[in-house]
């Protein structure tokens, strides 16, 4: 017994001192001067979505480049941990916090008021406090475009949509997307489907197939990773559909017709300027083509160029305010497709 | 035999050597997470420096220590009464859950009123709902001999699916005037206060402390207690001296479900205000862990739900100190339970050792 305790311990202190000595090298990098920090808080997803987190997490890459600030991100992974996560990087004295996602609205507006002198942003959200910059962006205009091409591509006259959970923001891109379509064919079919999560490619897949089944040749997905299910289903049926938040073509090169981009780090990496310069103001900042942060992506090359000219037609229309795509239900109802 | 002073002290005690134990457990946790971290290139020291600050640096860490302590304790004890009466109750995530429904309606319903009278009424809500989740297990299980981890499983997928579709955008309990997927906030009077300033620290903690004093009495110095006791040792003997089983089931099981709605109404009236579609975060699955290290004892509970609750809030300052990984941190605490888990083992290697040792010296 003795004798086996001894050789553990013996054991332990090699390793200890070979570990030492292994990660001794990294540990040299020191931190000499102090960087102005800036944080983000990611949602329940986290780093590594492959769309809105990541997304944000370039942007304050982009502000690291930019203005030499140092970036932080904690993560989180439940509700309860937004006010600490949030508070946290309060209390370490960061310039600016991001909260990313509607669902950390209420923690955003809770630590906001309890650190009256820091300040926040938020990404898709909305919080009234003098320093809370609530970025939000105009979704609908890129779904008006992509459900054109799509309209435009369709030889069945039948598309299709599947959302993630039914959210303000999902219901945007529907709305948008329907408009878009009708525009170029009243007559158009659209399925709308909505898988109730935004973490199962299983159930994408599940949502898409019955639609391409039933003869729809485009779908729009707005799901996160349960969209990437509905990618695999383009995929196995030789059909085409379109990605979200980013360019997605690479998931798919022959399917993924385009995809409506969404450029949240344009957005975060602005609201770091805004704060480096002294410029930072707690409002509502919208985002859209007009920003440069809403478009649609050809890459592949799989969008024939005369719909191409098309949606850059429809794109111009949009800026100058001829077109507005319609962001809620009731919107779309009341909109009537333009005379082109 | 001589006696060696020492192994009076520390070993020859009893609730001395638990407590010898926790911390010898911890001890070798600590020198694997030591190696971990070296090996993936951060400084171990610093980071258990984060961890602890993070739980007892400040004010308002120590507050997020005892606010996630809270619904710990309340579902630790759930599974523990339930444990007692030989039930496995992992459904209490699924009445967590109902008891925040129940406890979030009743707190926006009604207009602002009486503080302690509004407050009481959604906790009974809560528990009510809870109990209700726990009774239906129950009753199955003692009138058809269900089992109850299969009707808790799908009670736990019913009662998230009612959450979820409640708060979605069409769904009845959804706040019109935001956007968010969420029930509107309950109403002041409603709310748990808050224990000091500048921390979420609220009421909770203390109700919850008391019911593992009541749930202590329960199972100890009560009949009742000791009835589901010898269910739980042994169901056929204590039908034998006339104990009634089913009833004593149906009965645990629902108060068990109560702990749980206790857990869920808590943690919406003091932390959240509002109802989430996954507002827990899986605390009625810790409290499985919360319970058995707590070794299903109310008093013994409460020292494990804080060591959760001080790991759930020191682990933010080890991610925002020092970039560690929060998957890394997830590896980290569940080092440290585990071998929570393993003081009982390490306290026999001890005890074997000093009556070895012993032994030879008298020989």
């Amino acid at each position: 017994m003795k004798k086996v305790l001894k050789t553990t311990g013996m054991v332990f202190l090699i390793l200890f001192i070979a570990a030492n000595i292994w990660a001794g090298g990294e540990q040299e990098v020191e931190k000499v001067e102090k960087k102005l920090v800036m944080a983000m808080v990611t949602n329940q997803s986290g780093l590594g979505d492959q769309s809105f987190n990541d997304a944000a997490w370039e942007g304050l890459a982009q502000a690291v480049e930019k203005y030499g600030i140092e970036r932080k991100v904690l993560e989180a992974r439940e509700q309860a941990q937004y006010v600490p996560n949030l508070s946290t990087l309060a209390e370490q004295n960061a310039a600016l916090i991001v909260g990313v996602g509607f669902m950390i609205k209420d923690a955003v507006k809770e630590t906001a008021e309890m650190f009256p002198n820091t300040n926040f942003a938020i990404v898709d959200g909305g919080v009234d406090l003098p320093n809370v910059a609530s970025i939000h962006f105009k979704e609908n205009e890129g779904a008006f475009l992509v459900g054109a091409i799509a309209a435009k591509v369709s030889k069945t006259g039948k598309i299709g949509y599947v959302g993630g959970m039914s959210t303000p923001v999902t219901n945007r891109m529907e709305a948008g997307y329907r408009a878009g379509a009708i525009t170029v064919n009243p007559d158009i079919e659209i399925f709308i489907s909505y898988a109730g999560t935004f973490a199962d490619p299983a159930k994408g897949e599940e949502m898409a197939v019955p639609q391409y089944d039933q003869g729809a040749d485009v779908i729009f997905q707005v799901a996160g990773q349960t969209g990437l299910g509905v990618i695999n289903a383009a995929k196995k049926k030789g059909k085409y559909a379109i990605g979200i938040d980013r360019d997605q073509n690479y998931l798919a090169p022959k399917n993924v017709l385009s995809s409506m981009i969404k450029r949240v780090d344009i957005a975060v990496s602005n609201a770091c300027g805004m704060v480096v310069n002294g410029t930072f103001e707690g409002k509502h900042y919208y985002y859209g083509i007009k920003e440069g942060a809403i478009d649609f992506a050809t890459t592949g090359n799989l969008i024939p160029p005369d719909v191409v000219n098309y949606a850059n037609m429809l794109k111009k229309k949009i800026l100058s305010g001829e077109i507005n795509p319609p962001s809620t239900y009731e919107e779309l109802d009341a909109f009537t497709p333009p005379k082109l | 035999m001589k006696k060696n002073p020492l192994f009076d002290i520390f070993i020859g005690n009893d609730s001395v050597f638990s407590f010898v134990k926790a911390i010898l457990a911890v001890f070798f946790a600590l020198i694997i997470v030591y190696f971990i971290l070296l090996l993936t290139g951060y400084s171990p020291f610093p980071v258990y420096g984060a961890l602890l600050k993070g739980a007892f640096g400040s004010r308002r860490c120590f507050g997020e220590c005892l606010v996630s302590t809270t619904p710990l304790l309340f579902s630790g004890l759930g599974f523990a009464i339930a444990y007692r009466c030989g039930l496995f109750n992992i459904g209490l995530e699924g009445q967590i859950t109902v008891g925040g429904i129940a406890a979030a309606f009743i707190g926006y319903i009604f207009p602002e009123m009486n503080p302690v009278i509004h407050v009481s009424a959604c906790i009974a809500a809560g528990f009510l709902a809870g109990a209700l989740w726990g009774f239906i297990p129950g009753y199955l299980k003692a009138r058809f001999g269900i089992h109850e981890v299969i009707s808790v499983i799908m009670l736990n997928h019913i009662a998230f699916k009612i959450a979820a579709y409640l708060v979605s955008m069409q769904g009845p309990m959804k706040d019109r005037l935001d956007d968010m997927p969420a029930s509107p906030f309950i109403r002041d009077s409603a709310k748990i206060v808050r224990l000091v300033n500048g921390s979420r620290v609220h009421w909770g903690i203390i109700l919850a402390v008391i019911t593992a004093f009541i749930i202590w009495v329960l199972l100890f110095r009560t009949r009742l207690g000791f009835r589901i006791r010898a269910v739980g040792k042994n169901k056929y003997a204590a039908e034998t001296a006339g104990i009634n089983v089913k009833r004593h089931i149906i009965l645990t099981l629902s108060i068990s479900g109560a702990l749980g709605g206790l857990a869920g109404a808590v943690e919406i009236l003091g932390v959240h205000y509002r109802l989430f579609a996954a507002f827990s975060p899986g605390y009625g699955f810790d409290a499985i862990a919360v319970a058995l290290l707590g070794m299903v004892h109310p008093i013994g509970i409460i020292a494990s739900a804080f060591l959760f609750g001080i790991l759930r809030s020191g682990s933010v300052f080890m991610q925002a100190m020092y970039g560690v990984n929060k998957d890394m941190v997830s590896v980290i605490t569940a080092i440290i339970v585990l071998f929570m888990g393993m003081s009982a083992p390490i306290g026999i290697m001890i005890k074997d050792r000093f009556k070895r040792k012993s032994h030879g010296t008298s020989v």
